[in-house]
């Protein structure tokens, strides 16, 4: 009988103490479980860090460490006058002026001009209408080698070989992925908002201008960004183009750090990691466009 | 204001499909035009033809007596609301208002007058700075009507504006569409699907069907004398019944029921030659009485049916029965206690009703014009 | 609101660009300079060390007479060349440009470079350079292109790491077998890896090199008929396998990334001990391992008098077919490539040069450390046994054809007798397709 007392009682203490034992359980795998989750992302972001550290890291190098084997992976010696140097190494502030210049350029004729055309194919009827833009898509098959030579003599041809406007007039010409990525989000736009502007009078370019410009935000966000970045990290364009050192762009002044039989590395990448920072900079920004969007549909049901 | 008209007005898409054929429609200053008809019959073609969003593929029309046909929209001084409010989503509910006016260059201070005013007339003037995301549907629609009223356009034109409504939000935003219409006086053409719309707004009501005017006239026009099955079958809730039988000897033979014709419709249907012969009767679920005496039932044109659903309506009661094989719905006073399966006494008030050709659904009317009232 | 804001905002940009140089049209050249002729001379030339020597060498021409203005224009290395054939087609290129001498004769045939015989009548210079480089800019006899430059391969070895594994410093291997003896002795190895490695031959060059050192033979015999499946190709894929086997794929792997990716070097701390590579691979010991205790030689022979050959490359000066200017081309040319310019370019950049004088010259410069000479002086001994491969005519991308053969055999997925014969084969298939 007291046995039985006793063993039950032993049972109750332990379902007592087993209580928070459970609990603690409970809590410790939640703090495991976030645990492992952090670590796994931490890694992953740190895989998908490591050749921008690696850049940083090289930037910041002697010559002498970078030609050290094994590789070190922290400098030894924090060289910031890396980036200096590297910056006088050439005239990078012409360079950086004059990238800016075809830069703006570009995203200005980009978003204007492709948002025009697409308003065009996605919401004014005309004959001939599709063809046109099955015409328009076809140009996005042609590899770009097959018109380099082509469009480098009609250029040369214009005189405008070693200026800027080989760099930027095309861009005020439409290219057909954006045209086709902002007529997508065009026919979104419901017909009746373009036929109600029509009826309270509004040109087409006016609708384009006051309705269909800010309806389309995020696709211009998406192709400024785009067009950004190609006009930017351009290479091949500037390079053919011009002949004048002075007109010379950021990515053609970063080439000065490769040669033949050396390339100066800590310079090389210190002068990556100047010119790509902008471009991170506008990512970051414009972030919120890609997410946020407009919900078109708001104005209607 | 103004007058418009339609002549011989036709639009074909892509040369196969014909929307509207042959519409032809005066409409006088000030009148409140619904165009009813079922899904895709075209009525959105027509108002947008008139808009000036779709080309009028052949025929005329005017308005004060220009023609317009190649004058785009922008230049016909025309207002539309659409279905989907078609508000500027990224624009205040002041600024989907003033959006004509600004483009019309109008003045600052007087932009702001009459986009005040609408709203007041609106009950917006809380809303202004809201954008359209904010607002519920009823508002909305609202802000619809404001944006094409602020600007005193010569012409009104709203397809289907409140369909997308609750039954009770719709039913309240008609009256006020009326009373807006009282107000402003402006020539509107009003789309809908929704008889009861039709019959409630209309100074006139076109009913369409497949591209084609079955009838114009005023609600109780159409309400009582429809030119043919369809418009008789179309307006009206619950609809008209239709028997289809044979005339012999002043009578009405659907399979073996008999009902006697009064002598003054007889006498022209046997004038046309439709004595003996098949055709159609189309009788209003009103005029269709309850017998209640089986004396009564021995006098009158009567006929006895099993009912086989009693549905109340509130003020009234539907009763649902068969005449020989063909359905038949009288509408009778709501405190008559008839339950399913009961048999009953029904009498037809055959002076209301009306005879149709039946291989054209055409009415049958007296041939010198002798107006039947019901 | 158009009209109102945006216009204005227009006009001002328009304003900026028609003051900005980069959209002024017309042609640059003839703009400045009063009735001196402006040549254009695009160049790779844009590092720190390579840029003021070779602006010393145009601001000396410029002023060494009053007729020629030549202006010199870095454009990147490698893509020099898009540059060039973009601006050939447009019919509007530059006058002198440096490029590839391997492809020399290529571009003749292609009517890319302009044929120099001309020039060459009147002012024969041929002899100035080395006859191996000379020769390998003719297409059909005539030059389409001056030597400049030049390379060699030569073996580099630590004389630290050969005393502390007892051999003489002075004395490099100087046959295949005494290159892998001495790398047996000095391969210092630690559990599964190595704290040395003796010798590996396929870091600083491909294995084509050593199909070239083993018998002299290119791929290609003097009229172009390909003979690649050789006994001594085949001896000397089967010697570098042997190396393959000795190391194992993961420490050579391993190596290899760092070395081909040119940041690091485990010559450079005696984590191995000889390695091959042009003489300029020197002005990196001297800039990053200025302690490395190193010495020099040519390249081992496959055995006792089957020679040293070594291969080599280099640049030539070309004028560009549909110059406007090729008589002052030429007279720029030439001063680029003579006795002064070429020893002041070697001295100053520590690198090959075509003219003989002038390389010789250097290697006796008193601006020369007695270290760089040695070096230099080996570069130019080794000169004797450097052969180029220059591109066949007729099969200018054979070696996308040799490439994944050599691959394969490499890889140990098909036998060398096998990967050679099919190599030999297409190769055969190209030149009877082109012809
Ligand atoms: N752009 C078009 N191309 C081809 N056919 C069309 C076009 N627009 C309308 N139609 C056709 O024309 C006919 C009339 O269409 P409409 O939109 O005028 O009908 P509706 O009476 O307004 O119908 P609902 O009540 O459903 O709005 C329909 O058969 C429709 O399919
Ligand atoms: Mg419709």
């Amino acid at each position: 009988m007291e046995e039985v007392e006793m063993a039950a009682k032993k049972r109750d203490e332990e379902r007592v103490a087993s209580a928070p034992a459970y609990f603690d359980n409970i809590h410790t795998k939640r703090k495991l479980l976030s645990l492992i989750n952090f670590i796994l992302l931490a890694a992953g972001s740190l895989l998908i860090l490591s050749p921008i550290w690696w850049m940083i890291s090289t930037s910041l190098k002697s010559m002498a460490e970078v030609m050290t084997y094994p590789p070190t992976f922290y400098p030894h010696e924090w060289n910031w006058g890396n980036y200096i140097k590297t910056w006088k190494a050439a005239p990078f502030d012409t360079y950086a002026i004059n990238t800016i210049t075809i830069t703006m350029l570009v995203v200005i004729g980009s978003v204007l001009v492709n948002s025009f055309i697409a308003y065009g194919f996605a919401k004014v009827p005309f004959k001939g209408r599709g063809i046109l833009f099955a015409i328009v898509l076809s140009t996005m098959m042609i590899p770009g080698f097959v018109t380099l030579i082509p469009q480098y003599v009609l250029f040369s041809k214009l005189q405008w070989i070693n200026t800027y406007y080989p760099l930027v007039v095309p861009a005020f010409f439409g290219s057909a992925f954006f045209i086709f990525l902002l007529r997508q989000f065009y026919m979104t736009i419901p017909n009746e908002l373009i036929e109600a502007a029509k009826i309270e009078g509004a040109s087409h370019f006016r609708i384009w201008w006051t309705i269909g410009l800010p309806l389309t935000k995020p696709a211009l966000a998406t192709v400024a960004i785009f067009s950004f970045n190609g006009a930017w990290n351009d290479f091949l364009g500037p390079l053919l183009y011009l002949n004048d050192e002075n007109l010379y762009t950021l990515q053609l002044g970063l080439q000065v750090f490769k040669g033949e039989m050396n390339t100066q590395w800590n310079y090389l990448m210190a002068g990556s990691l100047l010119v790509l920072l902008p471009v991170i900079i506008l990512f970051f920004f414009f972030q919120k466009y890609f997410i946020q969007g407009i919900n078109l549909q708001s104005g209607g049901k | 204001m103004s007058k418009i008209v339609l002549k011989n007005v036709y639009k074909h898409f892509d040369k196969k499909v014909t929307a509207v054929s042959d519409f032809n429609l005066t409409v006088e200053d000030g009148e409140f035009i619904v165009l009813v008809g079922p899904s895709g019959c075209g009525k959105s073609t027509v108002l947008r033809m008139i808009a000036g969003l779709e080309e009028i593929s052949s025929g005329e029309f005017y308005i004060d007596g220009k023609l317009m046909n190649d004058v785009p929209p922008k230049s016909r001084d025309i207002a539309m609301v659409f279905q989907n409010y078609a508000l500027y989503p990224h624009m205040t509910v002041f600024d989907n208002m003033a959006f004509g006016l600004k483009i019309r260059k109008f003045q600052k201070d007087k932009i702001k007058k009459r986009v005040e005013e609408a709203a007041e007339l609106l009950g917006l003037e809380d809303l202004l700075h809201r954008k359209p995301k904010a607002l519920s549907g009823g508002q909305r629609q609202r802000v619809a009507l404001g944006r094409s009223i602020v600007r005193d356009a010569k012409l009104f034109l709203m397809d289907e504006p409140l369909s997308n409504l609750d039954a009770k939000l719709r039913f309240q935003m008609r009256a006020e569409i009326a009373k807006l219409h009282q107000r402003l006086k402006t020539t509107s053409i009003y789309v809908t699907h929704d008889q009861t719309e039709a019959m409630t707004m209309a100074s006139r009501i076109i009913i369409m069907k497949d591209g084609v005017i079955q009838q114009i006239g005023t609600p109780k026009d159409v309400y009582d004398n429809p030119e043919n099955t369809f418009v008789g079958g179309f307006i009206g809730s619950p609809s008209m019944n239709f028997f289809d039988g044979r005339i012999v000897n002043s009578q009405f033979i659907a399979d073996d029921v008999h009902i006697n014709i009064p002598e003054e419709k007889m006498a022209y249907l046997r004038e046309q030659g439709y004595a003996g012969k098949e055709l159609t009767m189309g009788i209003r679920p009103e005029h269709i009485h309850l017998l209640t005496g089986e004396e009564e039932a021995e006098l009158t044109n009567s006929i006895l049916s099993k009912i086989i659903v009693s549905e109340l309506t509130g003020a009234d009661t539907l009763l649902y029965s068969m005449l020989g094989t063909q359905e038949m719905i009288a509408e009778v006073e709501s405190r008559t206690n008839v339950t399913a399966g009961e048999d009953v006494y029904l009498t037809f008030n055959m002076d209301c009703a009306h005879f149709f050709d039946k291989e054209t659904g055409v009415r049958i009317r007296p041939e010198k014009s002798a107006v039947l009232v019901g | 609101m158009f009209r109102k804001k945006l216009m204005p905002l227009f006009f001002v940009l328009l304003l900026i660009l028609s003051g900005c140089a980069g959209f002024k049209t017309g042609d640059s050249k003839s703009a400045d300079s009063g009735d001196k002729v402006v040549i254009d001379f695009w160049s790779f030339w844009g590092s720190e060390i390579r840029r003021p020597v070779i602006d010393k060498i145009v601001a000396d021409f410029n002023e060494s007479q009053d007729k020629i203005e030549v202006k010199h224009t870095f454009v990147p290395w490698g893509d020099i060349w898009t540059k060039e054939l973009a601006a050939i087609a447009a019919k509007n290129p530059p006058d002198v440009v440096i490029n590839d001498i391997n492809a020399t004769a290529l571009r003749g045939q292609k009517n890319q470079a302009m044929n120099l015989s001309r020039f060459l009548e009147k002012d024969d210079i041929s002899d100035r350079f080395y006859e191996e480089l000379w020769n390998a800019t003719l297409y059909e006899g005539d030059s389409y292109g001056i030597p400049f430059n030049t390379d060699t391969r030569i073996l580099f070895y630590n004389k630290t790491a050969f005393k502390e594994a007892g051999l003489d410093p002075e004395k490099p291997p100087a046959t295949w077998e005494e290159l892998w003896e001495y790398a047996e002795k000095l391969d210092v190895k630690n559990g599964d890896t190595y704290d040395r490695i003796g010798f590996y031959p396929l870091w600083g060059v491909n294995s084509d090199v050593w199909m070239l050192n083993s018998d002299g033979k290119n791929f290609f015999d003097e009229d172009g008929v390909p003979i690649i499946d050789t006994e001594a190709n085949r001896e000397t894929l089967e010697w570098v396998m042997d190396w393959h086997e000795k190391y194992g794929a993961n420490t050579i792997n391993s190596y290899k990334s760092q070395i081909d990716s040119q940041q690091g070097n485990p010559f450079f701390n005696g984590k191995l001990a000889m390695y091959v590579n042009t003489p300029t691979f020197y002005t990196q010991i001297r800039d990053y391992a200025p302690d490395l205790d190193f010495g020099v030689a040519m390249l081992p022979e496959r055995e006792p008098g089957s020679g040293n050959t070594s291969w080599g490359g280099g640049f030539v000066a070309e004028i560009p077919q549909g110059s406007k200017h090729p008589e002052e081309a030429w007279e720029f040319i030439k001063h680029l490539t003579d006795v002064e310019a070429q020893e002041y370019w070697a001295v100053k950049n520590f690198d090959n040069v075509a003219n003989i004088k002038a390389a010789e010259n250097a290697a006796k410069n008193s601006e020369m450390p007695d270290k760089d000479k040695v070096v230099y002086q080996m570069a130019i001994d080794n000169m004797e046994n450097t052969l180029l491969t220059p591109v066949p005519v007729h099969a200018p991308d054979f070696m996308n054809l040799v490439n994944p053969e050599l691959d394969s055999i490499l890889l140990g997925k098909k036998s060398i007798e096998q990967g050679l014969k099919d190599a030999q084969q297409s190769l055969e298939k190209l030149i009877e397709k082109s012809k």
